[in-house]
């Protein structure tokens, strides 16, 4: 091993430039495995090494989006639009946008802030308006008509199950009442009933969407388990 | 001045000898002289008083006692028989036909009179009966009638020896009442015995507030000369001595009377109206009786006849009448022979006169044997000065303190020399007394002679028995200026300061102010001559009560001479009557303020004066021993503790402690409001509830007259006349405070060290002292503050143990998840969980197999990839699945994301994926892995999310700008190589969406899709089982656009065991791959199991928990 320390490091630049794919995969595996079992040291309480994976991981998902944004938005846009200038038919709608940017960084400045509204303007009332028309055609209308398919003759129980729970927990959400001489705000019996199965209904449902969850979760750690610990304990074995 | 007296009296005047038509006195006057002269001379030679009526009017007092012998002959011819002249008895008067009795009296006493007074029409000394200065102030007895008359029974009136013990104030007031005593004969005068003359004199200070009028100036000193030696009665001159300092000593411990005594009386009325600045001569010729009576007896209407009557009625013995004495003799007109000071004070304005004094006259003593015995010469210029100016008197105090000689000062110390002395401790002036000044010592202490207003006693006559005489005339402050017995002095400097008043009073008089128009002096110095003002000036700066913060506006040029003039201690002692509270607590060291500053002084010079410390203090706070050192507390008595430590360059018997600094708690101390006010510009004040502003201005705009006062005062300021320390030396000016409350205060007096050095001074309360329950108090303050500086650290202190301490709870759920996870990759004993059905699979299965089915070989695919690395674990399994799918059908995935990282997780997946064996044998690509943008194409990130999405829709259905944008480069920013037709081919195929959130999901279904759209475009859900209820619902609500889904990990295993069976037992890997899907579906089965009964249990205990609290509640 009396190896120059010159030439091991050349030697190990040559095997990284000449590294694949997959000798990536495997430091990525093994830093993933890593920071993984870092992460999971939570369980033993706040620690250092749980905070300096914390750390990386944020680090290192700003560092990417920027990256990401920069690349995959802005860089091909403007050469999608903007350069060629004028000769580009596409100019004038990329300045669309860069305007509206160029708007948004009014914002940082109190007082030129005004002029950022009018692109944030923009940027809210073009996402409000997608958001309202897909929940419109995509969710209210799709789910009304779906509970109302909900009763056919063979699904009667369901049916009323589901058209019980949707009124009552729509009930439940209402905020009329009468207010007493004593000052006391209560609410018609009907509707405090409904209001409790509408609750109970609310109840189930995100119970059962906790425990989705926590099955999700319960895959995910298996799924490490199989893809990282085993492999390396495959490897190492 | 006009003569007021009516013409029957001028008439009657022509008839009256020359010395009788001066003691004439105007109808209101009742004084009468006291000489036994005028009585030699009237007699048998005025038949007008004859007239048995007038003379029984004057004695009808008749007294058995008194035998005809003692009475003249005049006067028992002229008498009635039912005469009472009781009065007269007693006293014994002389023989008028025997002068023998007149030449018994002192020779000082009879002056330049003739020695033969019985030649009544030539009696040159008479001449000028307007002159006050030419009888001595001899109240008239209660007989008056003889001021009506005008007759002969004046003369029977004639002052007796015992007359003249009565009071001259209340005499003066019997006369003022005289002119509406009817003059009749026949009503006897007040019959008071002599013996109730003689009894205890109730004391008539009240009157002042009564009169409601300041008191008249300071009178000047009459000279004696004409007035005849009263008897002294029983009374030695000890005796009447000894009376009279207990009677001052009484009178003037009163404290509330301190402040009203602090600037003499006279001085005070110098300011006042016009009446009470009536030239002596002036008061001595307005007859007027409303001038002279006070507002009270004035008031009564009591009908002069009744006058006689009540007073005879009354019982005055136990009454301020009490002192008068009854004789009807007494009743001779002798207004004018009253001192100008008196008689002009009496006329309105009771209050100045010293009734104490003045009362406490014994009975039988003349009054005029308190005069100073003067040299008739210097009498008589005077008398021509006090005619023609009243005021001279006071410019003499100014004048004659150049002119007299010293033999002069000695002759008039030397005469008064044993009374003064007696007196001199208890009538110095209160205000002075307060300072701590101690009288100066008879011998040190050389009286000018103007102050007295009387010329030096040219012979021993003078030095004889008229030596009261001058405390008689002369104010009480004044009177006791020249003691005969040194007192101990205390403390020198007080001395200094005593005797620098008198010097400073006296240079005054060359003040700028005499160089004034009337209309430049102020309202208090134009009634006042130069001479007077110069000697107001001293007792008026000292009671520089109208000290105003705006200088301005209310100094005069005067005042501030006034104020240079002003020696520091009397400054700082100023009886805060009339100044604003806050320029008196700023101007005098408040050391009840100091318990709140606790820092130490600065040093100090021994001379510096410490009247206002000493004073302030040493009434108030007997002093405990100095502690040794600054923290301990000595404190003998237990009352008071000093907390500051002593200057050790003070000479102070008090232990020396090192020097505490005093900036930093100077600085840290609370500016006070009035200091805030202060400030530079025009600083508004509330004074007495109105609001003034006061403008100040830099030094440079004053003028010379008030910096020269400003200097005057920072030579007040001892911590400015100490050595400055390096830091004062440094700042430069020192009117300017660089630092603490006061800085950017132009002109100030530096008051923060002046309160520090205030505490160190040597002969005062050098120390600022606190009490035990201010002591107990900052004890409290810092226990409290340890309190919480423990509680502070004993809760950091947990804090830091808490990161460390591991929650048993946690700890064992987390283990037993934990084993409940890697125990199934160990062991099959515990797989308890069922495999999935792969056999019969769901309607959301079958329909994601039939749109798999319906893809075509080459068909561009969308895949969206809706997950990180967060969710890799559970979708991708069915993204390999659903990718394996695809790649054998052919189809070429392309590959979009709404979430950064699933670009890059989509990227990195298929590079895996392409690259691995045995998926390659599976796709039955062996060696020919997946190439990017050939095989696959891996779009760039798709942002703003639903937008996003949006457009994509829009670019495959709609087409037009969005496909260049969306498609025309992938990941990498190389050409996707999409071309419109790949693109236009994306809406015959189903978009694959792996959705991790709902969130995906939903946005997915609401956006990717066309309202009315009969042909709508399918989407195959694969999600994970936290997006699976709304993935299920939105699959039932969109059945003909949502298809599946395809849930985690479950259906990624019946989907490949139903569509990729034969890989899974082909390979090695593959066979491993299926026992590690096994496995690990055994594990998230038990790990799910596990924690369902842990949330059961949960539940159960926290369902319990609250029943036993709901128990305990109620």
């Amino acid at each position: 091993m009396n190896v120059p320390f010159s030439r091991f490091v050349g030697q190990a630049a040559a095997q990284a430039a000449t590294t694949s794919p997959l000798t990536l995969s495997n430091i990525a595996l093994v830093v993933a495995a890593v920071l993984t079992l870092m992460i999971f040291s939570y369980l033993l309480g706040d620690n250092f090494l749980y905070r300096i994976a914390i750390h990386v991981f944020v680090g290192a998902a700003a560092a990417y989006i920027l990256i990401v944004s920069v690349e995959s938005v802005l860089i091909p846009w403007v050469n999608l639009t903007l350069i060629g200038g004028f000769s580009n038919s596409n100019f004038l709608i990329g300045l669309i946008p860069i305007l509206i940017g160029v708007l948004l960084l009014f914002k940082v400045s109190p007082r030129l802030s005004r002029f950022g509204n009018l692109g944030l303007a923009f940027v809210l009332g073009i996402g409000g308006a997608v958001a309202i028309w897909g929940a419109v055609t995509g969710t209210l209308l799709p789910l009304a008509s779906g509970a109302a398919r909900a009763f056919t003759p063979a699904n009667v129980v369901d049916g009323l199950i589901i058209l019980i729970g949707t009124v009552c927990t729509l009930i439940y959400f209402t905020y009329v009442g009468v207010r007493r001489p004593s000052g006391q705000i209560v609410q018609a019996l009907p509707i405090t009933f409904a209001a409790r199965i509408g609750q109970g209904f609310i109840i189930v449902t995100l119970g059962a969407t906790y425990a989705l969850v926590i099955l999700s979760a319960l895959t995910i750690f298996t799924g490490v388990i199989v893809n990282r610990l085993l492999p390396l304990l495959n490897r190492g074995g | 001045m006009p003569d007021k007296r009516p013409p029957a009296d001028n008439e009657q005047d022509d008839q009256l000898p020359d010395w009788m038509r001066e003691a004439d006195p105007p109808a209101d006057s009742s004084a009468a002289p006291k000489t036994d002269a005028p009585k030699q001379g009237i007699t048998g030679a005025l038949p007008w008083m004859n007239t048995p009526d007038k003379a029984a009017s004057n004695t009808n007092a008749a007294s058995s006692t008194n035998t005809a012998n003692d009475v003249p002959d005049w006067m028992q011819q002229s008498t009635d028989a039912n005469a009472d002249i009781s009065g007269m008895g007693d006293i014994g008067l002389p023989d008028f036909d025997d002068l023998d009795w007149q030449a018994a009296m002192p020779a000082n006493m009879g002056g330049d009179r003739p020695a033969t007074p019985g030649t009544t029409g030539a009696l040159p000394w008479r001449q000028g009966v307007s002159d006050p200065n030419s009888e001595p102030a001899i109240p008239a007895a209660t007989d008056i009638s003889w001021l009506d008359s005008k007759s002969s029974a004046a003369a029977e009136n004639a002052p007796k020896p015992s007359e003249s013990s009565t009071a001259p104030t209340l005499k003066k007031l019997l006369n003022k009442l005289a002119p509406e005593v009817p003059a009749s004969p026949t009503a006897p005068p007040a019959a008071v015995p002599p013996s109730a003359a003689t009894t205890a004199r109730p004391s008539l200070r009240s009157l002042k507030s009564i009169a409601g009028e300041p008191p008249a100036a300071p009178p000047p000193v009459q000279p004696s000369a004409a007035a005849p030696q009263a008897d002294m009665s029983n009374m030695t001159y000890d005796e009447w001595e000894r009376s009279q300092l207990e009677r001052e000593q009484a009178a003037n411990r009163d404290p509330n009377d301190a402040l009203l005594d602090a600037v003499p009386d006279w001085f005070e009325n110098t300011t006042l109206d016009a009446k009470s600045q009536q030239t002596p001569a002036d008061a001595s010729t307005d007859n007027s009786p409303a001038a002279f009576t006070p507002d009270w007896f004035a008031g009564t209407g009591e009908p002069a006849s009744a006058a006689p009557s009540w007073f005879d009625a009354a019982e005055v013995t136990h009454t301020p009448l009490s002192g008068v004495p009854a004789e009807p003799s007494t009743a001779a007109p002798i207004a004018n022979d009253q001192p100008d000071w008196m008689s002009g004070s009496l006329g309105d304005d009771t209050g100045g006169v010293d009734f104490d004094a003045l009362f406490g006259t014994p009975t039988g003593m003349s009054q005029t044997s308190q005069l100073p015995q003067v040299s008739a010469s210097t009498e008589t210029e005077s008398d021509n000065e006090l005619l023609s100016d009243p005021l001279d008197w006071m410019s003499d105090f100014n004048s004659s303190a150049e002119s007299s000689t010293p033999a002069q000062t000695e002759s008039v110390s030397a005469a008064p020399a044993e009374p003064i002395a007696s007196n001199s401790a208890a009538d110095l002036p209160d205000w002075m007394r307060d300072m701590g000044i101690e009288p100066p010592p008879v011998t040190n202490t050389p009286i000018p002679r103007n102050l007295l207003n009387r010329p030096p006693a040219p012979s021993a006559q003078a030095e004889s028995s008229a030596t009261p005489d001058i405390s008689a005339e002369v104010p009480d402050w004044m009177r006791d200026m020249a003691p005969a017995e040194p007192t101990p002095i205390a403390d020198p400097q007080a001395l200094e300061s005593a005797q620098d008043w008198f010097s400073d009073a006296s240079a005054s008089a060359e003040s700028p102010a005499e160089s004034l128009t009337p209309g430049e002096l102020p309202d208090w110095l134009s009634s006042v001559e130069p001479g007077q003002a110069a000697a107001a000036n001293a007792p008026r700066s000292a009671s520089s009560a109208e000290v105003k913060l705006d200088l301005k506006a209310n100094f005069s040029s005067s005042d501030i001479d006034a104020l240079l003039n002003m020696p520091a201690s009397q400054t700082l002692m100023v009886p805060p009557k009339d100044i604003d509270d806050r320029l008196a607590s700023a101007a005098v060291a408040n050391f009840d303020d100091l318990d709140t500053i606790l820092g130490p002084a600065p040093e100090m010079p021994p001379e510096t004066p410490s009247v206002t410390a000493e004073s302030s203090e040493s009434n108030a706070l007997p002093l405990p021993s100095r502690p040794a050192t600054a923290g301990q507390q000595a404190s003998a008595s237990g009352a008071l503790r000093r907390l500051t430590p002593q200057q050790p360059a003070i000479p102070n018997p008090m232990p020396a402690v090192p020097t505490m600094p005093q900036a930093p708690d100077l600085a840290r101390a609370e500016v006070p409001e009035y200091i805030k006010d202060l400030r530079a510009g025009p600083v508004a004040l509330n004074i007495g509830g109105v609001q003034r502003e006061v403008d100040e201005a830099p030094l440079n705009q004053l003028s010379d007259q008030m910096r020269q006062l400003r200097d005057r005062s920072q030579a007040f300021n001892p911590v400015q006349n100490a050595p400055p320390p390096a830091t004062a030396a440094q700042a430069g000016s020192q009117s300017e405070v660089r630092s603490g409350v006061l800085s950017d205060l132009q002109g100030t007096l530096a008051a923060g060290p002046s309160v520090f050095n205030a505490a160190a001074l040597p002969t005062a309360v050098a120390q600022t002292v606190i009490s035990d329950m201010q002591a107990r108090r900052v004890r409290v303050v810092q226990r409290l503050l340890d309190l919480d500086e423990n509680e502070t650290a004993a809760k950091a202190a947990p804090a830091k143990q808490q990161g460390v301490r591991v929650k048993i709870d946690r700890l064992l759920i987390t283990v037993a998840l934990l084993a409940a996870l890697i125990i199934p990759f160990l062991t099959d004993a515990v797989n308890l969980v069922a495999l999935p059905d792969t056999a019969n699979p769901t309607p959301a299965q079958t329909a994601v197999f039939g749109a798999m089915d319906s893809l075509q070989s080459g068909q561009p695919v969308l895949v969206a990839f809706e997950y990180g690395p967060t969710g890799a674990g559970e979708l991708d399994d069915l993204a390999r699945v659903l990718l394996t799918d695809l790649f054998k059908k052919g189809a070429k995935p392309v590959i979009v994301s709404t979430n950064p990282s699933g670009v890059m997780h989509a990227e990195s997946l298929l590079t895996v994926f392409g690259h691995n064996a045995a998926t390659l044998n599976t796709l039955n690509r062996a060696a020919k892995p997946l190439v990017a943008r050939a095989d696959y194409v891996v779009l760039r990130y798709l942002p703003a999310g639903a937008a996003g999405v949006r457009s994509v829709y829009s670019a495959i259905y709609q087409r037009g700008f969005q496909i260049q944008n969306d498609f025309i480069t992938d990941v990498e920013g190389q050409p996707s190589g999409l071309t419109d037709t790949n693109v236009s081919a994306l809406a015959k195929s189903p978009v694959i969406v792996l959705a991790e959130t709902p969130e995906d999901v939903r946005n997915w279904a609401e956006q990717y899709r066309a309202l009315g759209d009969a042909n709508p475009p399918k989407i195959v859900l694969a999600v994970a089982a936290a997006a699976d209820a709304t993935a299920r619902t939105y699959s039932a609500s969109l059945p003909q656009t949502l298809i599946g889904p395809l849930i985690g990990l479950r259906d990624a295993t019946v989907y490949r065991a139903i569509r990729q069976p034969a890989s899974t037992s082909t390979t090695v890997s593959a066979s491993n791959d299926v026992k590690f899907a096994d496995q690990r579906w055994q594990s998230t089965g038990l790990g799910a199991l596990l924690a369902g009964v842990i949330i059961f249990l949960g539940s159960m205990f926290s369902l319990i928990q609250a029943v036993r609290r709901r128990g305990v509640a109620r």
